[in-house]
């Protein structure tokens, strides 16, 4: 009834505008759109922006993930100077990707129903610190590590993984670098049989290395030899110091930490050493005498100058 | 539920509307001569043009009808598709749009708005309002909707928020920096007021 009474109260008020509008609906058989469609598109944004957080916070998994492990890289032994090895180790895609889902998680957000009454920092603000909190828990679970390593494995031609980069630098004999597994021990000359990343097989002189060295590199597990090439043809190395691989999902913050310090304390036992034998032999031989001390080539491998430095 | 559609709230005749399509009457009926005042200050002078425009304003009101934010005022709401209906009409006309005084009561505003903050200078000459309101039509178009739903509409900062999609803060900087640049484009049309 009162519904009848609201509609003879329209018609008798109606204007030509009115008459228009209502003509207009009845003719094109106009219909509200339904309430589902707008939903879909309130939750459609919202979906778009939980993707580009979810899609930020393993940039920042990644991110974590490679920052941790440069801080602690020897880039000493590997580059000439720390901002080479870091624009080498640089996360660019990542930094990019992490870049790009912030804007659209920033368009997302501003485009859902209220989303324009905050102002553009606030948006962004949010967007970047749910990333950075989701990145951090995701690194924390290992999910940077599994990424950066499987993007690797899975698409070598695309994807530099740290893990590739790292090996890349360290698999350089000729600049007295090298990565790979004991083999075996000749006992006869004191060697141990190292095969490398690239196959082939090593002599590996021990006499500068301290007894957790030896013990490391006979092990069986994957290692960095840092040290020098005495003769190319024979593959012999002259080892200075061995470190394991950092590149397994259990190595942690305090590994990579002991590593660091391990090899800053080896470099610098080498340095002391090299003074001590540069003093010796000053004593002993004349000038234009040949040197007779082979026990410091370690005191001369190129890492020792820049640490000098 | 009242027999009077005077004191019916937008949102009861929106729900009524959506079960019979007569009352939407209503609606057309409070926001008809508001939307045609604010879209000629928009800039669409022309009768017919108006009429169409307002045409195609409360069909997508219509069409828009379950997409209607209750967080919303209803009138923030209509006011926003008024909006965005005139930009596209006049986008289509490829015609700059013109600020237009509409009745006396505009005079006064558009004198309010010459003297108002940020154009502090005294005047003391008699405001040609015509004049001020050409020179808002030179205003940057940011800043001639804001000024536009402030002094003509007499929106509040939150509802203009809402019907521009801006951030509640960033009204309150256009305005100032609106009646700024208008008082420039007033002091360089050289208008005695």
């Amino acid at each position: 009834m009162t519904q009848e009474k609201l509609k003879q109260n329209t018609s008798q008020e109606k204007t030509p505008l009115c008459d228009s509008v209502l003509g207009r609906i009845e003719s094109e058989r106009v219909t509200p759109s339904s309430r589902f469609k707008f939903e879909c598109m309130n939750y459609g944004v919202w979906f778009a922006w939980a993707l580009s957080i979810i899609f930020g916070a393993i940039s920042v998994a990644v991110l974590v993930y490679i920052g941790t492990h440069a801080r602690f890289a020897l880039h000493e032994a590997t580059h000439e100077t720390p901002i080479s090895f870091f624009v080498e180790i640089l996360p660019y895609v990542w930094i990019v990707t992490f870049a790009a889902m912030g804007a659209c998680a920033y368009f997302n957000m501003r485009h859902t129903k209220c989303g324009y009454r905050y102002p553009v920092w606030q948006l962004l603000f949010s967007s970047v610190i749910f990333s950075v909190i989701g990145g951090v828990v995701l690194h924390v679970f290992g999910a940077g590590y599994a990424i950066d390593t499987q993007l690797g494995k899975k698409m070598p031609a695309a994807y530099r993984s740290l893990e590739n980069a790292e090996l890349g630098m360290w698999q350089s004999p000729s600049d007295g670098r090298l990565l790979g597994v004991f083999n075996t021990m000749d006992e006869a000359d004191e060697l141990y049989i190292f095969v490398d990343k690239d196959g082939q097989q090593w002599s590996i002189q021990t006499a500068e290395l301290r007894t957790p060295d030896r013990e490391l590199l006979s092990s069986g597990k994957t290692v960095r030899v840092l040290g020098t090439t005495t003769d190319t043809q024979t593959k012999l190395f002259h080892a200075c110091g061995v470190f394991p691989w950092m590149y397994d999902k259990n190595a942690s913050l305090k590994d990579m930490e002991q590593d660091r310090r391990v090899f800053v304390e080896r470099m610098y036992e080498h340095m002391e050493k090299g003074d001590r034998l540069r003093a010796l032999e000053k004593e002993t031989f004349k000038a234009g005498q040949q040197k007779s001390f082979s026990d410091g080539l370690c005191a001369e491998i190129a890492v020792m100058k820049k640490m000098k430095f | 539920m009242q027999n009077d559609p005077q004191s019916m709230s937008d949102e009861e005749i929106v729900s009524m509307a959506l079960r019979d399509k007569a009352f939407f009457a209503h609606i057309v009926l409070r926001y008809e001569d508001k939307l045609s005042r604010y879209i000629m200050r928009l800039g669409i002078r022309n009768a017919e043009d108006r009429e169409d425009t307002l045409q195609d304003i409360f069909i997508k009101i219509y069409k828009n009808l379950n997409g209607f934010d209750t967080s919303l005022s209803f009138s923030s709401w209509v006011y926003r598709i008024a909006h965005n209906e005139a930009i596209s009409a006049y986008r289509k006309k490829n015609v700059r749009p013109e600020g237009h005084l509409i009745d006396a009561g505009d005079e006064r505003v558009a004198r309010e708005l010459a003297l108002a903050d940020g154009a502090e200078k005294e005047f003391d000459v008699k405001v040609n309002a015509q004049e001020v309101y050409k020179a808002l039509a030179c205003v940057d178009a940011k800043y001639r909707d804001v000024l536009i739903l402030r002094f003509f509409e007499h929106k509040e900062y939150e509802d203009i928020s809402d019907i521009l999609k801006i951030p509640t803060g960033s009204v309150g900087t256009l305005l100032y920096r609106g009646k700024k640049q208008l008082k420039e484009k007033i002091d360089t049309r050289h208008i005695h007021v």
